[in-house]
């Protein structure tokens, strides 16, 4: 039995969920929105370097293992919020439905104040499961290159 | 034991002179402007490696001591650093990071110059002579620039030691990863900490920290003895380790690391951890696979540019290169376990020190140049006093 197609409005919809889960920081709803075949890249491009960089790249089980242990780190206080732009539909197959997504992150502190942390896009991969959409495969592309004091949590 | 009041708190402790440092090094705009002039105008500075730089006619812009600078490959293969500014109106001549530029011309009046610094060009030369000006006489201020194994040090002090002398062996411990064959710079990064840049450099130069990260908790504190540890002193402020190692099984997710699912860097081991601290603002670290070199460029009391730069084999397999990548990525990219604390450390003491909080802070551990010995900072501030000539006593405060 062939699994029918992803359609763009439950594609975006997946990456919304997918947002709003890492806003709360609620890992678990996160990796449930992820395939078993997950695979997560953050890429930067350098002008110093004159060459594109990977930040971060993971599969499943890596992307579980880095969001299991960010509560034992030391980390920024505040939360992060993804703010997500339009959304193209970039490729639709009977394997898998692509969202290019651009995305403002913006951090809040506990003074309340909330500044622009890092602005990129989203190459999103999102595929049918046997329980619904699932991302296949994100690359976040990003154009913000200073991260100050980084991040734990991925984006 | 009790808590102390406010005589007790301002109070200079009673250590020696140099196992201590007053906050006001950190924040005084006097003391900046002095240790800018002082020492950044007058010593060795990393600025980039050769790798960004491969081919004739390569730039790479760099910011030091409050200056645009670049370096340039010239077509005879030697690197070689300028003011990044016109001899006619002072416009920035390069104002990408890096490129290509076999001349350089000036967007404003046409300028143009080699790769030497030569003014060879002017439109409308005649113009000048009438006043006694002429190409020869316009040229760029060349800046010293002298490689140590591929890494390019700069120097605006024209009469500064040559940079061997300057480095006193500080990085002998990496000579056999560097004379290994080529590197390449695969990660770059630039940061804006509100820090002074003493602050930021205290991190690398603190082992004692150690146990503010959970990743080195797990995988280094515990991975030999603290009495095995070796550290090292060199003249002119630098420091160093001897070979640590690291037990990356200890966190999840670094499992495997320490085996050979990649080849390490030549001269060392998949487990092996050593550091060497220049004075003034960089750091070169290797954990086994993949070195890290970060550079401080000091904007003001309390705020500093970072570099940070991850190298790994120049030209080896493309799988090779991304686990090298992760490897860095775990402890020192912007999402790694390491480096972002070290940052939120760095900003959290300036927090403090900038609204006289804190007074002062202590670098008082003695372990006999081992384990967690505080002995590389003190050799640091010795130096960064016999350059600035401040000092500090009883009164708890700087002064020059």
């Amino acid at each position: 039995m062939s699994l029918p197609e992803v359609s763009f409005e439950a594609a975006r919809s997946l990456v919304a969920t997918a947002c709003l889960a890492l806003d709360e920081e609620d890992f678990c709803s996160f990796l449930a929105c992820c395939s078993d075949d997950f695979h997560y890249t953050i890429r930067v491009h350098s002008p110093e370097l004159r060459r594109d960089m990977t930040w971060l790249e993971h599969d499943l089980a890596g992307m579980q293992g880095l969001l299991e242990g960010v509560r034992d780190h030391l980390r920024r206080q505040g939360r992060l919020l993804r703010h997500l732009g339009a959304s193209v539909l970039v490729e639709a197959s009977a394997q898998h439905t692509v969202l290019d997504t651009s995305v403002l992150v913006l951090h809040t502190d506990l003074e309340g104040v909330t500044r622009v942390w890092a602005a990129g896009r989203y190459r999103d991969a999102v595929a049918a499961g046997a329980d619904g959409a699932r991302l296949l495969n994100r690359r976040v592309q990003l154009h913000t290159r200073d991260l100050g004091t980084g991040s734990h949590v991925p984006i | 034991m009790s808590a102390r009041n406010e005589a007790g708190w301002r109070a200079a402790p009673a250590l020696p002179r140099d196992y201590w440092v007053p906050g006001s090094v950190y924040t005084q705009p006097d003391i900046f402007a002095l240790e800018r002039r002082e020492i950044f105008g007058r010593t060795w500075r990393f600025a980039c490696h050769e790798s960004e730089l491969p081919e004739p006619g390569d730039y790479r812009c760099v910011e030091h001591a409050g200056l645009d600078l670049f370096l340039l490959r010239g077509p005879d293969g030697l690197v070689r650093c300028f003011f990044n500014a016109c001899s006619h109106r002072g416009a920035r001549l390069l104002s990408a990071p890096s490129g290509n530029a076999r001349k350089i011309t000036c967007f404003y009046h046409l300028w143009t110059y080699d790769s030497r610094g030569r003014c060879i060009g002017i439109p409308r030369a005649e113009g000048y002579s009438r006043a006694g000006i002429g190409k020869s006489q316009l040229g760029l201020r060349e800046v010293r620039c002298e490689s140590h194994l591929g890494l390019l040090f700069i120097n605006l002090d024209d009469e500064a030691p040559p940079l061997e002398d300057y480095l006193d062996g500080a990085l002998a411990p990496f000579d056999s990863i560097l004379r290994s064959g080529p590197l390449e710079v695969f990660h770059f990064s630039r940061t804006v900490l509100d820090c002074n840049w003493k602050a930021w450099h205290e991190t690398n130069m603190d082992l004692y920290h150690e146990y503010m990260h959970v990743v080195l908790r797990q995988t280094q504190v515990n991975a030999m003895p603290m009495e095995d540890r070796a550290l090292q002193v060199f003249a002119n402020g630098h420091g160093g380790s001897g070979r640590l190692r690291a037990a990356y099984d200890g966190y999840r997710g670094f499992k495997g690391r320490g085996s050979d699912e990649v080849p390490p860097l030549p001269g060392t081991t998949a487990t092996e951890f050593l550091f060497s601290i220049l004075f003034s603002g960089s750091a070169v670290l290797s954990r086994g696979t993949v070195m890290r070199i970060d550079t401080v460029s000091p904007q003001g009391p309390d705020r500093t540019v970072l570099e940070m730069r991850g190298l790994g084999i120049k030209g080896e397999p493309q799988e090779h290169r991304r686990i090298r990548e992760r490897h860095h990525n775990q402890y020192w990219g912007p999402f790694g376990r390491n480096v972002p604390e070290d940052m939120l450390a760095a900003e959290s003491c300036a927090r403090s020190f900038s609204g006289t909080t804190a007074n002062h802070q202590l670098i008082a551990r003695e372990e006999a140049l081992t384990g967690q010995d505080d002995a590389i900072l003190r050799n640091f501030y010795r130096e960064w006093s016999r350059h600035t000539g401040v000092e500090w006593d009883c009164d708890a405060g700087a002064r020059s």
